[in-house]
């Protein structure tokens, strides 16, 4: 057990002597199921355009508040590649809640099942919510922390900054939820 | 910006070293006799390509006046991994739960500061047909925080071995099997022969707008001290139908000697059918279902409704009933309204308590004007209790009143006011207390630093999550907490 502890600091050591800084941070891929039994690619994701991760759990009240406020700002943007990702970290056994509970949401976003909490670990998740844009180049573009009312409209205004020009080609259409 | 990697490393292969973490610092100061409990939770990872390491520090330190209660906990946690797109393997640290919990399960609950950790070794390759096989080996440390103090609920048994293989497979987008094994070899077991398994299996079904699931689990253990052999069963059935924005969930539970093993800790944790977390003991000797009914109908008026119930096999009025109405409404863009009402019977749940049964209007109000935010919170309890020992009488009714205002400026400053109480004195759950009024202010300093002042009380009481419950303590003093991403 020492040696591998080592092994680890070792490692720890070796980047902060070697590394050096970026503009943007790389924004850790993953792959996991949504609510309909699909499998899910962030990188799969970034072709169609920037994606909005949000990660929450039926128990946060302001989590569910912030989703229910990006409807609008989704409609008005879906159409120039916004994806929202509402990444669900509920617990295994409440698998079926989240189901039932997206549906009678109506949220036309994707819903990610991360039962296991490996995505919100890769990404440092310890307040929920917490959300991070993701530009098409997959970097994190701009991060989220906590809900008040009327947080939207300044989360509206990153994503803006993000989307292809008005004039582009549109990017393919991303899947969307069932 | 960004995640908080504190560095990164790009290589001429184009892959790229990340660093990045989370501290969680407290420090608390107790009003009655002045001791402190300082508590720093790190998490640090680095990444490089499909290799990765983890390195965890669990660092808590109690003042109190004696040896007793100053319990201080030091943990230091690694692991390593090798990520490639199919495989993964690990080394040192890690949580996995198989299927819905029924045979093994464990995880890290920052919310709930309960953090159930495997550490050994863990693999997992994904397959064609979009199967999945994961194989363990390690042994389990349950940390859990309770009476105000962390505590390894199993410190006599984390050198027990715990041995798992789990292979899932959805050959068709609709269709989904698993099977799954787990053998327990415990110290305490008095020969070789007597370790524990579990055995399970699920199916899922969804056509539709219709989704039917089943898990079962069977497990062939030894009898604690006397040895021999003894079973145990359980199966969870779920069937969740939606159309046109209103979804229904229907569960039912049935376990008898399936939460293993009975003590404060469990290797498996089947889930519970009631909505706020309450089992009764944890998969030991449970039967009960829940219905949620839940809608958005037009005008943004979002309705659910909740009704469960949870007893033991050879007594079904003991256990818990819980039924819960909630609505929620928008009002253009500033104003949103929340009403709430819960029911809930609890008996033979408490210890000392023999009946509870609560009934719990709330309104939550959120009001936006510019850059400010404005929230009421208003809820009363009315609490009618039957204690098992009836010195201060033997049916209790009181009321337990909470208010709540805040005010948020900006993205940077949150401000709470709040005030609960209770209209009954001598109930030892709240260590005889009756007002417990906060001030609270959230200042997020930064995209990657939030500070949290809390100065007052809490009431504490019965608090559960996912079947998992405790006690927690009364607190008065003050609390300052520091969230920073690396």
């Amino acid at each position: 057990m020492k040696k591998a502890l080592l092994l680890v600091v070792a490692f720890l050591f070796f980047a902060a002597a070697f590394g050096a800084g970026k503009k943007y941070e790389p924004a850790p891929d993953f792959t996991l199921r949504d609510v309909n039994g699909n499998e899910v690619t962030l990188h799969d994701l970034l072709k169609h355009g920037p994606v909005y991760l949000e990660c929450w759990d039926l128990p946060c009240v302001n989590c569910i508040a912030e989703l229910d406020a990006l409807l609008p700002v989704y409609d008005s943007l879906k159409d120039r590649g916004l994806q929202i990702v509402a990444l669900s970290v509920d617990k295994p056994a409440d698998e079926n809640r989240v189901r039932a509970f997206v549906r009678a949401k109506k949220w036309p976003y994707i819903v990610l099942l991360d039962q296991q909490q490996r995505v919100k670990k890769a990404y440092n998740i310890i307040i929920k919510p917490t959300a991070y844009l993701i530009n098409m180049n997959g970097e994190i573009v701009y991060t989220h922390i906590g809900y008040k009312k009327g947080d939207e409209k300044r989360i509206a205004e990153e994503m803006v900054k993000w989307l292809p020009p008005r004039d582009s080609v549109p990017p393919e259409q991303p899947p969307q939820e069932k | 910006m960004g995640i908080g990697s504190l560095l990164v490393l790009s290589s001429v292969f184009g892959a790229s070293l990340t660093i990045q973490g989370v501290n969680r610092a407290e420090f608390w100061a107790y009003q009655q006799d002045w001791a402190t409990h300082y508590e720093d939770k790190l998490e640090l990872s680095a990444r490089y390509s499909d290799f990765d390491a983890e390195l965890g520090v669990l660092w808590f330190e109690p003042s109190k006046h004696g040896p007793s209660v100053r319990k201080p906990l030091h943990l230091l946690d690694y692991a390593i991994g090798y990520n490639p797109e199919e495989l993964e393997v690990r080394l040192g640290r890690f949580y996995t739960t198989f299927g819905q919990g029924l045979t093994l399960s464990s995880g890290a609950d920052d919310d709930f500061r309960h953090y159930k950790s495997l550490h050994g070794l863990f693999g997992r390759l994904k397959l064609p047909l979009s199967s999945e096989v994961t194989l363990l080996g390690g042994r389990l440390r349950d940390v859990f925080f309770q009476e105000n103090t962390y505590k390894i609920m199993n410190e006599l048994d984390t050198t027990d071995q715990v041995l798992g293989a789990d292979l899932t497979i959805r050959p068709i987008q609709f269709f989904g099997l698993g099977t799954r094994y787990v053998r327990i070899n415990r110290e305490v077991d008095p020969t070789a022969r007597a370790f524990t398994e579990l055995f399970g299996g699920d199916c899922r079904l969804d056509i539709g707008p219709v989704s039917a699931g089943a898990e079962f689990a069977w497990r062939l253990g030894t009898k604690p001290g006397i040895g021999g052999r003894e079973t145990g069963t359980g199966y969870i059935l779920n069937l969740s139908t939606a159309l046109a924005g209103f979804s229904i969930l229907a569960q039912y539970v049935n376990y008898l000697r399936l939460g293993f093993p009975p003590g404060t800790y469990h290797y498996n944790d089947p889930p519970t059918p009631i909505k706020s977390g309450v089992s009764i003991n944890r998969g030991v000797d449970e039967q009960g279902f829940g219905v949620q009914a839940s809608g958005t109908i037009p005008n943004g008026l979002y309705i659910e409704a909740d009704l469960a119930r949870l007893f033991v096999h050879d007594d079904t009025s003991a256990g818990v009933l819980e039924g819960e109405f909630k609505t929620r409404q928008s009002l253009g863009t500033n104003w949103t309204f929340e009403l709430k009402f819960n029911h809930m019977l609890q008996k033979n749940i408490e210890l000392g308590t023999y009946e509870r049964i609560t009934d719990r209007p709330a309104i939550l109000l959120n009001y936006l004007t510019g850059p400010h935010t404005f929230t009421l919170e208003a809820e009363l309890g009315w609490v009618t209790e039957l204690p098992t020992d009836t010195t201060h009488g033997s049916n209790w009714r009181y009321h337990e009143p909470l208010i709540s205002v805040s005010y948020g400026l900006g993205e940077k400053w949150l401000f709470t006011i709040g005030w609960q109480g209770v209209d009954k004195d001598s109930l030892k759950r709240y260590d005889n207390q009756t007002s417990w009024p906060v001030f609270e202010t959230v200042y997020n300093i930064n995209e990657r630093n939030v500070l949290r002042l809390r100065i007052g009380a809490e009431k504490g009481g019965y608090t559960c999550s996912g079947g998992v419950c405790r006690y927690e303590a009364p607190f008065r003093g003050m609390k300052l907490q520091l969230i920073s991403r690396i």
